[in-house]
């Protein structure tokens, strides 16, 4: 049994992924008046809205050929591991992580969210950075993962200082 | 005020974090899962098990310079995120699993437990190449990152199939 489905598609997903974290960011700061809190929820959009670019291009540039479907060897490790991730048993993709805001939510709460939308984000891009070669942008897929580490660094150290 | 913790320190952590996941899903297959359950519960400790001896392995092999302590300045992102991970908030290596097995708990559970366990631990694994481990070790830390991934693959095949079945019912 083969398993099919397509490289755009995969890179489509990363774009929601973004697209999703920087709207969730960006709705959670317009909950509060505190200033320190609204700079650090709209930087981590900001970063999320470049991220999204670089997936943007990155899906811009992928051949023709390569938009079409890829079939992926069943025993291909990066292929059952992307299949995983786009069949929404890992992590949901169907959930908007916005639904999860009501306005009453804690910036511990907001954070905590945030944490885990990341960790999601780094273990599908862990697949998508499988996927593509050197000239493709692996670099560059390699770059956003160390961003999202980052972010995951950043958010537990305000949750350390919120407790 | 600082923080210090040697590459060898951490990896006994993470041998740990290993050898609970065996006793995890040891423990599941004493809860009476049968056929396809089972026969993966059995798989995933043993591959647990193959994993915690490949850390051990490296523990083994760490050089003089390894097992130098890495300092941590108070306030550094890293000492921050290695503080707050051995403080729980990314996975709590002092709670063994099977402490959290209690009461009318599905497969279903028992997966989105695995699968997020996986997760902190991949990005665990993640950070400890970062900030850690020399870069002589990345090729063995990256071998240990693609056997999590397909850990994580399986768990998430093993979920699809465990939602078909239920939606047969």
């Amino acid at each position: 049994m083969s398993i099919t489905f397509n490289a755009d598609e995969v890179f489509e997903m990363a774009e929601e992924f973004e697209c999703n974290g920087a709207n969730f960011y960006r709705k959670a700061a317009s909950f509060f008046e505190d200033t320190n809190k609204c700079k650090l929820l709209e930087e981590l959009a900001v970063m999320e809205d470049g991220h999204l670019a670089i997936f943007q291009e990155m899906r811009a540039h992928l051949k023709s050929q390569e938009k079409e479907i890829t079939t992926f060897d069943p025993d291909n490790e990066a292929g059952m591991y992307l299949r995983a991730m786009a069949d929404g048993h890992v992590f949901d993709m169907t959930t908007d992580p916005c639904d999860f805001l009501t306005g009453n939510e804690t910036m511990a709460e907001i954070l905590k969210k945030a944490l885990l939308c990341e960790k999601d984000s780094v273990v599908f891009y862990l697949g998508i950075k499988d996927m593509v070669s050197d000239s493709e942008g692996k670099g560059k897929v390699e770059a956003v993962i160390r961003e999202e580490m980052g972010h995951i660094s950043l958010l537990n150290k305000h949750l350390a200082e919120l407790d | 005020m600082e923080f210090s913790l040697n590459a060898e320190e951490i990896l006994a952590i993470v041998e740990e974090v290993k050898l609970n996941g065996v006793a995890f899903y040891k423990h599941l297959v004493r809860y009476g899962p049968k056929g396809e359950v089972r026969k993966l519960l059995v798989k995933l400790a043993e591959m647990e098990e193959q994993r915690a001896m490949c850390f051990a392995d490296m523990r083994s092999h760490l050089s003089e310079h390894d097992k130098e302590s890495t300092v941590f300045h108070r306030g550094s992102d890293e000492w921050m995120y290695l503080r707050e991970m051995l403080g729980h908030h990314v996975f709590d290596v002092e709670t063994d699993p099977c402490e959290l097995m209690h009461g009318d708990i599905t497969a279903g559970d028992v997966l989105r437990f695995a699968i997020d366990k996986e997760k902190d631990l991949m990005i665990f694994i993640l950070e400890l190449k970062r900030v850690v481990l020399s870069r002589d070790r990345n090729g063995q830390i990256d071998a240990i990152i693609g056997e999590e991934m397909k850990h994580i693959a399986e768990l998430g095949r093993f979920a699809a199939l465990e939602e078909a079945a239920l939606s047969c019912i």
